[in-house]
């Protein structure tokens, strides 16, 4: 663990994380964050303040998972992470472990095994051949493909790991499948966690540029709701921020994309207002000087009273809202991505739709 | 810095709306120069790249606000004040770092903190960047202050040694302490954009995303690097036993074995180096979840 005094500075890491280092500085600045305590905690908490990309919601630890159980996994699981292949690494070692004994790392696949397990086998023969290949590869080696493809397979066989664990029908192989697979599950917690925010972010990055649509009017055409709520995705990213004026000037809210900020002196200062991590919020109503509605994706609604605590009020549908409007604070009339109205009249705790 | 180039910079860079005068915005293109080429002298050519790589509107900024310029500081205020107090209550989600955000946000208006903004980043990760280090650096002071744990029943066991499987086989110490020393060697012996990695998704578990902002790599490579690293690490792992610890292959089936059965007795926030959680930890977990 490095001891120096020579943690990188908050500039270097601001420098760091937008690119501006050059190659040298960088591999410097790695090489010693690498071993410092403090500066991966200076990176890991830099990287929490950093805005949602509109892909990355969760930052934080994963509870499900003790830090023992998440370490045993990748230390004892191949690159999938599945509990199959772990427990046959495990219980079917010996050839292996005799080549490493005796001679340098093997240059072939792994050796081939009885039948029992054979699904299972073809997960971990991959792993073990791959253990044989040189250490250091580029990291864009392959491309952009084959990286994909690459965490596609990581994905399915992370999912498959605890069916393949259960299957196993050695009693001897019992104890050690199940501890492997309590490990997979936890893993699979996180990776679950990441893929979702990839898989959102392959679904916005492969939104084609297109020229705003105009918010869909009662009377919508039947477009579809995914194609509109597209189209709120590229008008929120392009737009000017949506800023939410109150009867009282003074009072008005702003959506970025960082989140909400509020104003009450006209715009000219801006506090940031808490709201649910990587909500994205398309439109807003305010009927009374501290008052003011939120609407977004998947049935996001907010209300707040004092100007600045917004609570979420269930929506009878997950889809995806376009605006709201609100002549006074109980009543809010809200019309979906999809062109409907929904109004309550009694502060959300009951939607009717028109 | 000719005077051409600087003007050239000078507009790119809009410095004339805030009134920056000239030689203020030399001085800090200069002061940007100076440590990122520290230790060396550029050519005119890469000072030349440099400069275009800057943020060149955040500096004319800053120096404006650094000069006391009014209208700079309003513009400062109104844009880059909330990402600064969203920046500490997303650190901490209790409002711990908030004071820290308030004492930042006065010695900005003092002025002096500016001259230490580079243009290498925006403002506003500057900003973000200024508040985590404020709190981590005062996390790990409290740390340092806070009382060491009772001594644990039997203290001269090996570290990461639990009570729990003392009376399991007489080989269980000797395999958890050969299996956290050569861990610990093969964590010592990987690349440090591999073991950084490693740490940031382990132990401060970071996800991919936020990996990958760092490293500068997608999601998936990050995903495809870790992958690889631990596939390296079983490897190494299992070739020191042998060839440091003198394991039979016998020896380290069954030293793999017992401590798959038995994930929890080594030290391995020792060896990731994970700290305690705080309060504010314990609370972002809860909201990330």
């Amino acid at each position: 663990m490095n001891t120096d005094r020579n943690h990188l500075d908050a500039e270097t890491v601001a420098a760091w994380i937008d690119g501006g280092l050059d190659s040298a500085s960088l591999a410097a600045a790695e090489a010693h964050a690498s071993n410092c305590e403090r500066c991966q905690e200076l990176l890991a908490t830099v990287s929490r303040t950093m805005p949602a990309t509109g892909v990355v919601t969760t930052t934080g630890s994963l509870k499900a998972a003790s830090i023992s159980a998440v370490w045993w996994r990748w230390w004892m699981a191949p690159i999938a992470a599945t509990a199959a292949a772990v427990t046959l690494w495990m219980v079917v070692p010996q050839e292996r472990l005799q080549q490493v004994a005796t001679a340098p790392p093997p240059k072939v696949a792994a050796p081939a095994e009885p039948a029992a397990g054979a699904r299972a086998r073809d997960e971990a023969a991959p792993s073990m051949a791959q253990a044989t290949e040189p250490r250091r590869r580029s990291p864009g080696e392959g491309g952009a493909a084959r990286a994909n493809e690459q965490f596609s397979e990581d994905k399915r066989k992370a999912e498959e790991a605890p069916r393949e664990a259960q299957q196993k029908p050695q009693a001897s192989q019992e104890k050690l499948g199940a501890a492997a697979a309590n490990v997979a599950d936890a893993d699979a917690a996180k990776d679950r966690r990441d893929n979702k925010a990839e898989d959102r972010f392959a679904r916005v990055e492969a939104e084609p540029a297109r020229a705003p649509a105009a918010p869909p009017a009662a009377a919508a055409p039947a477009e579809s709701a995914a194609t509109i709520g597209n189209a709120i995705t590229q008008l929120r990213k392009q737009a000017a921020p949506l800023v939410i004026v109150s009867p009282d000037p003074r009072y008005r809210w702003r959506a970025t994309s960082d989140g909400i900020d509020f104003s009450v002196d006209g715009g000219r200062t801006w506090l940031p207002v808490r709201l649910p991590q990587g909500e994205v919020v398309t439109g807003g109503a305010s009927p009374a000087p501290l008052s003011c509605w939120l609407v977004g994706r998947r049935g996001l609604v907010l209300v707040a009273t004092d100007g600045t605590n917004f609570t979420r009020i269930p929506f009878p549908e997950t889809v995806d809202l376009a605006s709201v409007s609100s002549p006074e604070l109980r009543i809010a009339i809200v019309t979906t991505a999809d062109g409907r109205t929904f109004r309550t009249e009694n502060a959300g705790r009951a939607w009717r739709q028109q | 810095m000719d005077t051409a180039s600087l003007a050239d910079f000078y507009d790119r860079a809009a410095a004339g709306r805030w009134n920056v005068a000239h030689d203020h915005f030399a001085a800090a293109l200069e002061r940007s120069s100076a440590k990122a080429f520290a230790g060396r002298s550029p050519t005119p050519s890469e000072l030349d790249q440099y400069y275009r790589s800057l943020h060149l509107s955040d500096l004319a900024l800053a120096c404006a606000c650094g000069e006391g310029h009014e209208a700079a500081w309003d513009h400062f205020v109104t844009e880059f004040r909330p990402a600064l107090y969203r920046a500490a209550d997303a650190i901490d989600r209790t409002g711990g770092a908030r004071e820290m955000a308030d004492a930042l946000y006065g010695e900005l208006f003092s002025r002096s903190l500016f001259r230490y903004f580079h243009g290498r980043s925006s403002l506003a990760t500057w900003l973000r960047s200024l508040v985590s280090q404020r709190y981590v650096d005062r996390l790990r002071e409290t740390q340092r202050l806070d009382p060491l744990p009772d001594e644990p029943v039997g203290g001269d066991k090996p570290s990461g040694l639990s009570d729990k499987r003392s009376d399991e086989g007489p080989d269980r110490h000797r395999f958890a302490a050969a299996m956290q020393a050569v861990m610990a060697a093969a964590i010592a012996a990987l690349e440090p954009r591999d073991r950084l990695r490693l740490r940031c998704y382990y132990a401060e578990d970071m996800t991919l995303a936020h990996i990958g902002r760092v490293t500068r790599e997608s999601e998936a490579t990050v995903s495809r690097q870790l992958a690889r690293t631990r596939k390296a690490m079983r490897e190494q792992i299992e070739q020191r036993l042998q060839s440091e610890q003198g394991f039979s292959a016998a020896e380290v089936r069954d030293c793999v074995s017992s401590m798959i059965d038995d994930a929890g007795t080594l030290d391995l926030g020792k060896l990731l180096n994970v700290r305690k959680k705080t309060a504010a930890d314990r609370s972002n977990d809860e909201d990330a979840s």
